[in-house]
């Protein structure tokens, strides 16, 4: 559980984002560099993201 | 940021497998000299021992041997691991990687103890300066230091309920916070009997490796442990605050207050547990298919934690907000079908 909002950070915009036909998320050619790289951590599952030291 | 030089993408890539093959071939060499050096008649020991709580086959490793009946595996490490080699002769302890010679076995573990938490603090330093945010969090550094009595008393507590706690021990960890944790965990361990559900005792433990935003983790690999940030439980004022501000924001259930920490937690432990498909049952509720229209409602409706991509917060979230008592319509439809899902498998139907 974490308070870290980085991985929303592609969504705090809506210029950023729209959902396919598919249903699924994809970003727009408005997305910054942050965004970008935000919203591919996003899709990591949420506990390959594993800390080395525990 | 760090910049994207070409040196850093290859540390970043092959940082660790450097260093484990590195570790690898210095064993190897540690490996043929024992085995001569005890040929010859020398008195030789090999000793793996592992260092905070590693992997299972770490753990299996660990032992005392001579050269003769140490298993073939003694040398080896994978990656990130933490375990220490020494080997003892005439002369005193050797580390097998840093060649530094020890005159005892706790001075040799020391010395690599003070290391790892040298690195510890690199690698968060490293991670934090990462987080690109306006706000940072900065817990209380100091609190009230737990007494031995108390941490007995605790650590009985805790025992008691099936449960071992770790981390605490000369701690500033409010002890008060620290049992409310026990018994929310062990409310959640009872009611979905999760005894005897893991290869190792279950553990809580309250640990310095999180990185400050993280107020609690467990993951998949080793889900017998759920790890507590031990510089958010030394005030509760602190992470009261905290809590509340994510909460009353929407980034947490509404009403949700840090108690729901441990139901978070255990929300994902009985997910695991019970392979319970967070999205598959939250679909069926809702009527909605496609997974973004789905996770947008479930912002509105529960938490925008809650709709993360991967739909794994989904159940955490509906656990901290049921077993705390808020009446959440969506979170108390998706436990009673998480129960339902949980019955049928304990029946084996």
């Amino acid at each position: 559980m974490t308070l870290d909002r980085e991985n929303f950070y592609w969504k705090s915009n809506p210029e950023w984002w729209y959902i396919g036909p598919d249903g699924k998320y994809h970003l727009t050619k408005k997305a910054p560099e942050r965004a970008i790289k935000s919203f591919e951590e996003a899709k990591k599952p949420r506990r390959e993201r594993k800390n080395p030291f525990i | 940021m760090a910049k994207k030089t070409f040196e850093n993408i290859i540390s970043n890539l092959l940082g660790e497998p450097t260093s484990n093959l590195c570790h690898a071939f210095y064993d190897q060499y540690v490996e043929a000299n024992v085995r001569i050096r005890s040929k010859l008649g020398m008195k030789e020991l090999i000793i793996r021992r592992q260092l905070g709580k590693c992997c299972k086959w770490c753990a299996d490793l660990a032992g005392i041997y001579t050269p003769e009946n140490a298993p073939a595996d003694i040398y080896r490490r994978h990656d990130n691991c933490k375990c220490m080699v020494t080997y003892k002769d005439e002369n005193g302890y050797t580390d097998a990687w840093s060649k530094k010679e020890f005159k005892s076995q706790s001075k040799a573990r020391k010395t690599k103890e003070k290391e790892l938490l040298a690195n510890m603090k690199a690698y968060r330093q490293e991670a934090y300066s990462k987080l690109d945010k306006k706000k940072r969090i900065e817990w209380p550094k100091a609190g009230e230091k737990i007494s031995r009595n108390d941490f007995k008393e605790i650590r009985e507590y805790a025992n008691k309920k099936g449960i071992e706690i770790n981390g605490i021990k000369n701690s500033m960890i409010d002890k008060e916070l620290a049992r409310d944790v026990i018994d929310r965990t062990a409310e959640i361990f009872d009611r979905y009997n999760l005894k005897g559900k893991f290869k190792n005792k279950f553990t809580i433990d309250f640990s310095h490796s999180l990185l400050p935003e993280d107020l609690a983790e467990s993951f998949k690999d080793s889900n017998h442990i759920i790890y507590f940030n031990k510089d958010a439980y030394i005030s509760r004022v602190a992470i009261e605050r905290e809590y509340l501000e994510s909460a009353n924001s929407g980034y947490f259930v509404k009403g949700t207050t840090y108690n729901s920490i441990p139901y978070h937690e255990m929300g994902h432990i009985v997910g695991d547990v019970y392979d319970i498909d967070g999205l598959e049952i939250a679909k069926k509720i809702l009527k909605i298919e496609d997974d973004a229209l789905l996770l947008d409602k479930i912002e509105t409706m529960l938490s925008k934690y809650a709709s993360d991509i991967s739909g794994e917060e989904i159940i955490a979230e509906c656990f901290s907000a049921v077993y705390s008592g808020v009446n959440n319509e969506f979170a108390l439809q998706f436990v009673e079908e998480c129960d339902k899902i949980i019955a049928k498998k304990e029946v084996g139907v």
